[in-house]
């Protein structure tokens, strides 16, 4: 099987580097899948989504990506993130407390709503994954 | 004479209660050192593969974004200083205090009105002290930054550059803030384990550190035609940002670095002052001990003496 590179790098750490099949993630302006040999792109993903990665040797990885930016060049596909969770990290019950205490009323707390929305849901298409 | 003793006893036992608490610190910020330098390198990967994405963009985009381009007459610059939170740090906050007075005096001499934004309780401190305005502070992540610190300073910082002299701008949290024209960033370059040098950088108008193989590319045929979701300059605009906030990121990681550096060697430099302080004092005791016991020898010899005549004379 084909096969690239792809990094996973939020600002304080990298959370995931190695050979992958598949990368779906979200743009700012739709859903975006990526195969091995895909033509060079920059795309801006949306505010806070899902990103999933096929590695080539396990089972696929689901993560909530806040501020993300994505990269295809032949090298590799780079994800670039001002905050990342792997889905196996996620704290459930600590999001869902976020998510109710959240106040939608004001720009700050729908987007803390919003990171807490796509925090369950990686969690959640992880462990339906299995 | 034994009230003398009492004494030297007493600054004994207190310097040696020091001693354990210097000690103590010196240990923390040892570990803490590591601690920063590692996540110095955690957030190397993000630093670099930014500059790789901004050097495509850069080659397909208008490079007209107001972070980019100076402005004609720069009137109001903003100093945003980086100090500790604790002291007991040596010179840290000392150096990158005077750096900070030496950069705002220079700009007073290029016409510039400095801003002071300050980062750290010490700065807040120096500064509160002399009654010099402080457009905004933010405190109590001196040593151990996460990235959302660096966030909500980057925001606040790059509204007020948009927004530009004799502009407000509203930002989340924090109100209005005053624009300006410059930014500027003085914080503590950890070098190595001995060497820490307070630093001043512009950090607005950017100047986009380009990797350096674009040339060699170019040579070697049309370059690769990328496809941008969405356009080139939008997402040049919403990149711009998210730099400055890696930039200014990792200029905190290196300052708690630096912090913690100079306190392991402060707190050495006490730890071997108490010591020293001990031995001495110790010394002094001893002698005032001697002394003592040669005194109460003498005295009973003298009194036994005195017995003995006034015995022989009855």
């Amino acid at each position: 099987m084909a096969e690239m590179t792809v990094e996973l790098v939020a600002v304080e750490r990298r959370l995931w580097s190695g050979k992958a099949s598949f990368v779906l993630a979200r743009t700012t302006e739709g859903e975006i899948g990526i195969l091995p040999g895909h033509e060079f792109t920059l795309a801006q993903l949306e505010e806070a989504g899902v990103v999933r990665i096929d590695p080539i040797d396990s089972a696929s990885l689901t993560v909530a990506v806040h501020g993300g930016f994505l990269s295809v060049t032949p090298a590799g596909v780079s994800i670039l993130a001002e905050f990342a969770e792997l889905a196996e990290e996620i704290d459930v019950s600590r999001a869902r407390a976020a998510l109710d205490r959240a106040d939608t009323s004001d720009a700050e707390g729908a987007a803390a709503h919003k990171r807490a929305e796509v925090r369950l849901q990686a969690a959640e298409s992880a462990s339906a994954g299995q | 004479m034994a009230a003398q003793i009492r004494v030297l006893r007493r600054r004994i036992r207190s310097t040696q209660s020091i001693k354990k608490i210097t000690r103590a610190m010196e240990l923390i910020a040892t570990s803490r050192i590591a601690k920063a330098r590692a996540r110095v390198d955690e957030a190397k990967p993000y630093a670099e593969q930014m500059t790789a994405v901004l050097t495509e963009l850069a080659s397909n985009s208008a490079l007209d974004h107001p972070l980019l381009v100076s402005r004609e007459n720069p009137r109001r610059a903003a100093v945003l200083v980086v100090t500790s939170d604790r002291g007991q740090a040596g010179g840290y906050n000392a150096n990158v205090l005077k750096e900070a007075e030496q950069l705002q005096s220079l700009l007073r001499e290029q016409g510039k009105e400095p801003v002071l934004y300050v980062i750290g309780r010490k700065g807040v401190q120096y500064f509160r002290f002399r009654k010099r305005p402080v457009a905004a502070s933010w405190t109590g992540f001196s040593e151990e930054p996460r990235y959302a610190n660096a966030a909500e300073v980057a925001r606040t910082l790059v509204a007020a550059f948009m927004a530009g002299a004799d502009q407000t701008a509203e930002v989340e949290g924090e109100g209005e803030v005053e624009g300006v024209d410059e930014l500027h960033l003085v914080y503590t370059q950890f070098q190595n384990m001995v060497t820490q040098t307070p630093q001043a950088r512009r950090m607005a108008p950017l100047e986009v550190e380009y990797t350096e193989q674009d040339e060699a590319r170019d040579s070697e045929g049309p370059r690769a035609l990328y496809e941008f979701e969405p356009d080139a300059d939008t997402l040049f605009d919403a990149l711009l940002p998210k730099y400055v906030g890696a930039r200014l990121f990792a200029a905190l990681l290196e300052s708690a670095a630096s912090e913690s550096a100079n306190r392991q060697r402060a707190m050495k430099a006490a730890t071997d002052n108490a010591n020293e302080l001990i031995r001495n004092l110790t010394l002094e005791a001893n002698q005032a001990r001697q002394a003592q016991i040669t005194q109460e020898i003498s005295e009973i010899v003298g009194g036994a003496d005195a017995l003995v005549s006034s015995g022989s004379e009855s």
